[in-house]
């Protein structure tokens, strides 16, 4: 019984200072820099989850522990263990109906509750005011394009890739994978993975297949205020790889649509 | 070493039983793979430069017909009766070798063109065919030769035993995917 | 397969007559030599002649290939163990007794387990190399190791591949597997012995061709081969197909031997209630490596055809993501490959050490079936970045249904140790830390779980850290607490208790330094497969760079220890654990046969309620000693 209670005791204490040290993580930042409702709901689903396993995980490691510590053995004499059993009917059914009860929890939330949230946020209906930006992954380069402004390949001063978003809105990335400048077989194309770091979701993009990424962007920063604010690959395409990144910068309504102002002349000259 | 070569127990046999089949089913696997990557790549699609009679309806055939003769020879090997064992094994080397020479002739006369593979599934199934029927014809031949040197009858049932049964697998899986990959 | 088949044949006549010979494994060399140039040439040169022909084209290269393995197995001794007598030629081989015997083709269960276990540290040794190489380049932002970012990669997919297919798979499988799963059985012989001795020699052929790849050029793709990004690399990637070729065909007669052993080759008395923990370890890998291991092969060789002649099926023809999806339908039982026997290994240990009872058995062998049974079934998790929404919730579900059974085995543990009067050895302490390190991989498999999290830090260092912690944290560790705790079997000597320790807790602690920080790493934005990175996330690279090399370090000296050891170590008694499990009843190490009684089980072997023996008769009263 003393072994019990002080298992316990052990147990309650770890797991309290385990929820301290979990809800000072979460209200810094779990994704270290968020920039859109999506990486905000992604980080809550990853903190809830921390906090419901801070007690599984100190009842495992506690045990461990204890048992190697107190039950360890003294002396240099191998002995038999003077306390012996085969089962333990109550032990064993309260852990498996609470790791079935976890189990479910998890799935409902938030695996369930979360997904649904992100596919309500595709559904078109709430979506009609969105920013359309066309992605295309070539080896090795991002290509951005904005169809409701004309913009065919968004750039900066010096041809590279830019992306540039207005802040609090809801974006519809579009992604293809091919390569426009490909000059006998467009289509031979490989698998990438488009990541925006601080929007919390990556999305593959697939040869012959058009896929779209929905992102409600939430405050103004850009690369140079957090590298997190940067597309990235993710899917290893060749050795260009690693070069395929590109800046992203979310602006006020009114720089998005200067921005949209310049983009447009240095497409005419 | 020993020189003598015990019968097998039948807990022996029971087990090499079960060791080749762990190994038939295990080889199942590939052809059921290729069947689906079938579906996935090529749907319905026959290649018309499949060939229907080489790569596909004849080998089946002959493996079908070769198991004949493989288990009259399992028969005689279990009573003993060492000639006509080896007499039916041949028969059924060159029904099988007729039937190896069916399977690899359309991989050879085959115009591979990268840019056109539709109909390529059925060559990989003609090719893996081939090699299954190759190992049998191999196993076969060991157990013939093992045969002429006297060494065969009961106590070496299970030899036979074990190309029976190979045999009768790579006919049996050839079969389906002739029939999954010309007709469905 | 005609070694099945013949199998019980057994060695032939003896001939007195015996010609000089070469040590078998330099004539496997030279004739593996001679056969790939033979048929290379008549590839190249005769049969496939290619525009300007080159002397090494795909084509040329792969049957090249076949023909010098299949020479190399023919030469370490096959071909008269084997081939011969499967035709009726009487066999001139003898089988020398001492340390030779090690370095040729064997049918002795224990030589063979010893092979594969060297076998599996010289992959890990030569990946782990690797991996020190890629550490040291990403302690830089810049490239500075590599000159460029296709040698990282090509780097990578070595490291991956040779671990995954030549330790992770075998080290506890075809090597403590094939030692001691006889032995446990009370057997003195594996069921398919020839079969078993073919097998080994192909893993130091497969990890060969696996690191020599980058000779015929680099490949970017990573361990999984993967398609269509595959069918661009240069010509390394056929090394790659047919590597893990030979590595698969090897695990896949494992499965098949022990499998057969297990059940047919039992003691009396050895009922399937008294199955040994581990021995449940081995028959469900098996069971997985028996289907899937085929399952994979036909996908690669699918991949070489489109390679070598081309077939481009990946390409042009259908989804891009088919390979992926049959990629990932084997890659997810693979890993419970890798760590249900580290599983089974706890359960078979901690009992023993703590001198008490098993708790809850028929939990632990019911976690490790379902284990297995769900395992094919959440492939497609490590597809979330990539599947339509509709399947994510299903594999969603299985993939976190699937941590239950994974928890009943520290639900035995765990019931096992308490109130036990546990001995604190280097194995029972690398069990422990193993079980940590698990609970942490398994923690995070939760997160990734979660498709919106998923989607987050798939692809990232995250997803590194978390399956490092699963291989390295729980099958290394184990697969060490493996060495320790049956050196004294192998060898009859033991470690040091101080160094064992000591050794222990420092991988434990580099181990944990440098991974825990992928995971933050993976949450700040460092994607995979870069050796070129932001610059912000230098500071923390270089940081686990350095424990992973700490790390690295430790391993080593964990090795020369107990080599020192096996040759050094002080002679112990028999049975130094009082085990009751019929490895521990033989001699250590064990004499010309395992039991010159074949002993009979008359009771469990993880009753430690009183001193009753779990066997009948004192098996081996009349072995001769400490014979080696
Ligand atoms: C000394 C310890 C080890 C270190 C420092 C290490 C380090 C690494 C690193 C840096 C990567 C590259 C990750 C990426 O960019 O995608 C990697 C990949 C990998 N490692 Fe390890 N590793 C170690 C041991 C192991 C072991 C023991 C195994 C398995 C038995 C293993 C299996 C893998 C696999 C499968 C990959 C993925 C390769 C791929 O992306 O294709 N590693 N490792
Ligand atoms: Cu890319
Ligand atoms: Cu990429």
């Amino acid at each position: 019984m003393g072994d019990i209670v002080g298992f316990a005791v052990a147990w309650i204490v770890t797991s309290a200072l385990g929820e301290l040290a979990v809800s000072a993580v979460r209200r810094g930042s779990i994704y270290y820099y968020t920039a859109s409702n999506q990486a905000l709901d992604g980080e809550s689903a990853f903190g809830f989850i921390l906090v419901m396993l801070v007690p599984v995980v100190a009842f495992i490691v506690v045990m461990l522990v204890y048992n190697m510590i107190r039950f360890r053995a003294r002396g240099k004499e191998i002995l038999r263990s003077q306390a012996q059993f085969y089962t333990n009917k109550v032990f064993v059914t309260v852990w498996i109906a609470i790791s079935v009860v976890v189990n479910l929890l998890f799935y409902l939330h938030p695996t369930a509750s979360a997904l649904e949230q992100m596919f309500n946020g595709e559904e078109a209906r709430y979506n009609r005011q969105d920013l359309i930006v066309n992605v295309t992954a070539r080896q090795w380069q991002w290509l951005f394009n904005y169809p409701q402004y004309n913009i065919t390949q968004a750039a900066d001063a010096n041809g590279n890739s830019v992306m540039f978003l207005p802040a609090d809105r809801t974006i519809k990335f579009v992604l293809r994978s091919y390569d426009p400048f490909h000059t006998y077989d467009a289509s031979a194309g490989v698998i990438h993975g488009f990541w925006v770091p601080a929007f919390g979701l990556k999305q593959d993009i697939i040869p012959g297949e058009t896929r779209y990424l929905y992102i409600h962007t939430n405050k103004i920063t850009s690369y140079d205020v957090n590298p997190m604010v940067r597309v990235q690959c993710t899917e290893v395409c060749g050795p260009g790889h690693p070069f395929m990144e590109a800046p992203v910068h979310v602006v006020s309504a009114a720089d998005f649509q200067k921005w949209i102002a310049s983009q447009q002349k240095q497409q005419q000259s | 070493m020993h020189d003598v070569i015990e019968p097998l127990t039948p807990r022996e046999l029971r087990k090499n039983r079960f060791g080749l089949l762990l190994f038939v089913t295990s080889q199942l696997v590939p052809t059921f793979v290729l069947i689906n990557v079938r579906f996935m790549l090529a749907d319905e699609y026959v290649s018309a430069q499949a060939d229907l009679l080489l790569g596909g309806l004849l080998p089946a055939l002959l493996l079908l017909l070769g198991a004949i003769p493989v288990w009259r020879a399992v028969r005689f090997a279990a009573v003993g009766s060492t000639d006509r064992m080896r007499r039916q094994l041949t028969l059924a080397g060159i029904v099988g070798l007729v039937g190896l020479v069916t399977q690899i002739w359309p991989l050879i006369h085959h115009r591979y063109d990268a840019l056109t593979p539709f109909g390529e599934v059925h060559l990989a199934s003609v090719g893996v065919g081939g090699f299954f029927t190759l190992v049998t014809l191999i196993l076969l031949y060991s157990v013939i030769a093992r045969a002429a040197r006297g060494q065969a009858g009961p106590e070496h049932y299970w030899g036979v035993e074990a190309t029976g049964f190979v045999w009768s697998f790579n006919a049996l899986s050839w079969l389906a995917i002739y029939i999954v990959m010309f007709w469905l | 397969m005609s070694s099945i088949a013949t199998d019980l044949l057994g060695d032939s006549p003896s001939q007195t007559h015996r010609r000089p010979m070469l040590p078998p494994v330099v004539r496997g060399l030279i004739w593996a030599l001679i056969a790939f140039l033979v048929f290379n040439t008549l590839m190249s040169e005769v049969l496939d002649r290619m525009p300007y022909h080159p002397f090494v084209t795909r084509a040329s290269v792969t049957v090249g290939w076949v023909a010098a393995v299949c020479a190399w197995l023919l030469g370490v001794g096959v071909w008269e163990g084997v081939v011969r007598p499967s035709f009726g030629f009487p066999t001139l081989w003898e089988t020398p007794t001492d340390w030779r015997k090690y370095f040729m083709y064997s049918t002795d269960h224990r030589v063979i387990g010893l092979q594969y276990i060297f076998s599996s540290i010289g992959g890990f040794l030569i990946a782990g190399f690797a991996a020190m190489l890629m550490r040291l380049e990403l302690m830089n932002q810049n490239l500075w190791v590599f000159s460029n970012p296709g040698a990282y990669l090509s780097t990578v997919g070595i490291h991956g591949t040779v671990m995954m297919f030549s330790v992770g798979t075998v080290g506890l499988v075809g090597g403590f597997g094939n030692y001691l799963i006889p032995l446990m059985v009370g057997s003195n012989k594996s069921a398919f012995p020839r079969m078993s001795g073919v097998s080994q020699w192909l893993v130091p052929a497969g990890i060969a061709t696996v690191v020599l790849s980058p000779v015929l050029g680099q490949w970017t793709t990573g361990w999984r081969g993967y398609e269509p990004l595959a069918s661009q690399d240069p010509a390394g990637i056929v090394f790659y197909y047919l590597g893990v070729f030979a590595l698969t065909t090897s695990s896949l007669m494992v499965a098949i031997n022990l499998t057969a052993t297990i059940l047919f080759k039992r003691a009396p008395g050895l009922t399937w209630n008294r199955i040994p923990m581990f021995a449940w370890g081995m028959l469900t890998v098996s069971l997985l490596n028996l289907i899937w291991l085929p399952e994979i092969q036909m996908t690669f060789l699918l991949g070489l055809l489109g390679a070598v002649i081309p077939f481009p099926y990946f390409t042009q023809v259908g989804s891009p993501l088919t390979y992926l999806e049959v990629f990932w339908l084997f890659g997810h039982p693979e890993v419970y490959i890798v760590v249900v026997p580290a599983f089974a290994l706890w359960q078979e240990i901690l009992p023993v050490m703590g001198q008490k009872s098993l708790f809850a058995r028929q939990w632990g062998i019911i976690g490790l079936v379902f284990v297995m049974i769900l395992s094919g079934m959440v492939w497609a998790h490590h597809m979330f970045t990539n599947m339509s929404n509709s399947q994510m919730l299903p594999f969603s579900f299985f993939t976190e249904i699937i941590s239950i059974p994974t928890g009943f085995a520290y639900l035995v543990v765990i019931g096992t140790l308490w109130k036990a009067r546990l001995r604190l050895t280097t194995p029972t302490l690398l069990v422990l830390m193993s079980m940590f390190n698990f609970l942490i991989g398994g923690v995070t498999g939760v997160l990734l779980a979660d498709p919106v999290v998923n989607l987050q830090v798939h692809d990232s260092f995250f997803v590194v850290a978390h399956f490092h912690y699963t291989i390295i944290g729980a099958m290394i560790f184990s697969w060490f607490a493996a060495f320790y705790y049956w050196l004294p079997k192998f060898t009859g000597r033991m470690y040091s208790e101080r160094w064992g320790k000591v050794l222990s807790v420092w991988i434990f602690i580099a181990f944990n330094v440098a991974f825990l920080q992928m995971f933050l790493l993976g949450l700040h934005g460092m994607n995979r497969w870069v050796p070129v990175y932001p610059a912000y996330l230098q500071p923390m690279n270089f940081q686990v760079s350095l424990f992973a090399i700490l790390l690295g370090i430790g391993f080593v000296l964990h090795f020369l220890h107990i080599a020192w050891m096996w040759r050094h170590g002080p002679r112990v008694e028999e049975n130094p654990w009082r085990s009751k499990t019929l490895e521990w009843q033989a001699t250590s190490p064990p004499g010309d046969e395992n039991f010159t009684t074949i002993p009979t089980v008359v009771r469990g072997f993880y009753d430690y309620s009183d001193d009753r023996p779990a066997v009948s008769v004192d098996v081996h009263a009349d072995a001769p000693q400490g014979a080696r």
